[in-house]
């Protein structure tokens, strides 16, 4: 079995539970892309979880959200630039303006 | 004028002899400028002599509602205050949502101006075209929701009366003094303080008169269009039920959520005074007027501040009582901004002035005498809620900080003008530019100082869509341009910035609807240049008050200091390079000043002349 690494994942979407935020702790092999890592937890959680639901989709037509590792905004030709390391944040989320 | 033009009409208002007249702005002035902020610059610039005492009768004190507000048009509840401040000694702008502008435009009145002391208090009452000079002396002292009942008591108790009046802290003189109208505040830059100084306590208004389009069936259906699109959009839902304060973990997370006044990008107790606790507070949601996305929130405090009940906090005061002061209590940054609202004063000059004041004291920079009983150190909440009260009132400590952090550092010296966040004497907000850098534009070229609203970049704030890197400094002089001229027309028209910037309208809509008001052809070009023409008539007022481009600056810390940690950490805003690629994107000189091409091909020509030493250009 390959090494994991623990990476904090957070998620601001639309639902109302918990104020449309999520986040979770979460292992995820080593050597894994950014990308890789999103689309996982899309599949994984993205129709189950309140918080993402609806994401898979709306990840894969990038239209709506953006991704950020470790505060940087990623565009979605990068994610998969990137791989994860311990200790990294992943943040998706649904850009709004305003403040 | 031909009848069926549109036109303006401005009420003056002479307060030492107690008399008012009609005049009419034509069409013609009205395509130049639009309205509301761009009418006001042109009036202010037109008919303010330079040199005037921002406190004295002379300044005017301008009240207009923009051509969108009252029409039915979604999202434009937005009237402004046009003045000089007295903070800054700059142009003054400030807008405020709620009822009040569509109110005023249903008197007849588009806007009001302002001239004069009276010789005892007074407020006005405007309704159905009629004008009334009432005594006001009852009202002083009175916190602002007391001052608006008693007002609409002594006027009959129609709960359609909409109020815009002073509180104490005006009263006190408090440089950043506010104008509240139900709840909202025409906030920023001491509007308040000006209209005390005039002795005017409130301006009340009522009515029921149509407000003017021209082409009343095509705008119709456009706006409606735009409703029944708006539904879909998601953006705008989740804007409206969480309003502004859900972006305080976008911005932390991206390292530029200013903390313990600028000292960092990013507050550990951010959960703590986040949306979600704001959420689970909410008594329920509040709009402005011809607004479907409701994104305001009346939110309860917990104890020990649950005497405080507030329309908010928005992302800016829950920063400036939050991050910036190293609070984690959420109950006493409503606490805060509540007690902003009543008082009348600006929450992000409050609370900025307050951070400040923590760093001072943790340098050592306060004798005992001057803190007197409060341990005015970062995250001490009941200490920081004690703190906006003795502003208000000008008590102790608060007798200073009522003076802004500019005129504050120069008392206290001891290097605190390092960290004294403003820029041409207004507090800075919730953005730090080191990790955001054409916000550094913004903040520096703001003509009424440190400013986010005169142009957000929010692609570098919160990462919408297109990217763009926000350490970069790259090309951000054409970004920061393109922001500003959008907020300046969006501004003038009477729109709510966030609507537009969150999918629910676009330029070339924006435009149609503005045509169909005025009955003449309007593009989403010439918004872009009208707003442009705004700005540069700005920087001509300050430039004719004797500021020059050595005043584009910011506070020393973001300028030396490096960020400490974060997704910006080691970055300082490297400020010469941007505003050199600024100006070059402005078509100004190398010094910052339009050039006579410029203002030729904006119709300022005059303007310039007036403003301006033409062998600079």
């Amino acid at each position: 079995m390959g090494k994991n690494v623990k990476i904090l994942v957070q998620f601001l979407g639309p639902d109302n539970r918990g104020g449309g935020y999520l986040a979770e702790e979460k292992e995820v092999p080593a050597g894994m892309a950014v990308g890789e890592v999103v689309d996982f937890l899309g599949q994984k959680y993205g129709e189950t979880s309140g918080e993402m639901q609806g994401f898979s989709t709306a990840h894969k037509t990038g239209e709506a959200y953006r991704v950020m590792l470790n505060g940087r905004s990623l565009e979605q030709d990068q994610e998969m630039n990137f791989k994860v390391q311990n200790g990294d944040r992943i943040t998706i989320f649904f850009p709004i303006g305003g403040g | 004028m031909k009848s069926e033009e549109y036109r303006n009409t401005i009420l003056r208002v002479d307060l030492v002899r107690k008399k008012y007249e009609m005049e009419e702005i034509g069409l013609s002035q009205i395509l130049k400028f639009i309205g509301g902020r761009g009418l006001g610059a042109k009036i202010l610039f037109d008919e303010q002599k330079p040199g005037v005492d921002p406190l004295s009768p002379e300044n005017k004190l301008i009240f207009l509602a923009g051509p969108m507000i009252g029409t039915g048009a979604p999202w434009a509840p937005k009237y402004c205050v046009e003045t000089k401040s007295p903070l800054t000694g700059t142009i003054l702008m400030s807008l405020a949502g709620g009822f009040f502008g569509a109110r005023m435009r249903n008197t007849g009145y588009d806007g009001l101006i302002i001239d004069g002391r009276a010789d005892e208090p007074v407020y006005l009452w405007i309704h159905e075209g009629k004008v009334e000079f009432r005594k006001a002396a009852h009202l002083s002292g009175k916190m602002t929701d007391d001052c608006q009942e008693t007002i609409r008591r002594d006027l009959g108790g129609d709960k359609n009366i909409q109020v815009a009046c002073i509180g104490p802290a005006a009263e006190r003189g408090v440089r950043f003094a506010s104008i509240i109208s139900g709840c909202r505040a025409v906030g920023r830059g001491g509007a308040g303080l000006v209209m005390a100084s005039k002795n005017l306590q409130a301006i009340a208004v009522n009515g029921t008169r149509p407000v003017p389009i021209r082409q009343p069936e095509p705008f119709r259906e456009l706006q409606t269009a735009i409703r029944k699109k708006a539904r879909g959009v998601e953006k705008l839902a989740i804007f409206g039920k969480y309003g502004t304060p859900r972006n305080q973990l976008i911005v932390n997370e991206r390292g530029l959520f200013p903390t313990r006044n600028y000292q960092a990008g990013m507050f550990e107790g951010i959960q703590e005074v986040s949306h979600i606790r704001q959420q689970e507070r909410l008594i329920r949601k509040t709009t402005c007027h011809s607004c479907p996305v409701a994104c305001g929130n009346l939110t309860r405090a917990r104890p020990p501040y649950e005497e405080f009940e507030t329309e908010g906090p928005e992302y800016e005061t829950f920063w400036a009582f939050g991050a910036h002061c190293g609070n984690t209590n959420i109950d006493a940054i409503i606490a805060a901004d509540r007690l902003c609202d009543l008082f009348g004063m600006d929450t992000i000059s409050t609370g900025s002035s307050i951070g400040f004041a923590m760093e001072c004291m943790e340098r050592g920079l306060f004798s005992k005498a001057e803190l007197g009983d409060l341990d005015l150190r970062f995250g001490n909440h009941p200490a920081m809620v004690e703190m906006v009260r003795r502003i208000g009132n000008r008590q102790g400590l608060g007798d200073l900080l009522a003076e802004g952090t500019r005129r504050a550092a120069e008392k206290i010296g001891g290097n605190s003008i390092h960290f004294a966040m403003q820029v041409k004497g207004m507090e800075t907000p919730a953005y730090d530019p080191r990790g955001a850098k054409s916000m550094a534009l913004t903040y520096a070229t703001s003509p009424r100082g440190g400013c986010h609203e005169r142009g957000l970049v929010s692609r570098e704030t919160f990462g919408a869509p297109p990217y763009i890197d926000p350490l970069s400094v790259e090309g951000k002089g054409a970004v920061a341009r393109f922001c500003q001229d959008r907020t300046s027309f969006i501004d003038a028209l009477g729109y709510c910035i966030f609507p537009p910037n969150n999918g629910g309208m676009e330029f070339t809509e924006i435009a149609s609807l503005f045509s169909y008001v005025v009955g003449v052809p309007f593009t989403e070009q010439d918004l872009f240049k009208t707003g442009e023409r705004i700005w540069n008539l700005e920087r001509l007022f300050n430039f004719r008050e004797g500021l020059t481009g050595k005043d584009d600056t910011l506070p020393p810390r973001l300028l030396k200091e490096p960020m400490p940690a974060g997704p910006a950490k080691g970055q300082v805003v490297e400020l010469d390079i941007l505003l050199k690629d600024y100006y070059r994107a402005r078509g100004w000189d190398e010094n910052g000043v339009p050039t006579f091409g410029k203002l030729q091909e904006l119709g300022l020509e005059e303007e310039g002349k007036a403003a301006l030493s033409w062998e600079k250009t």
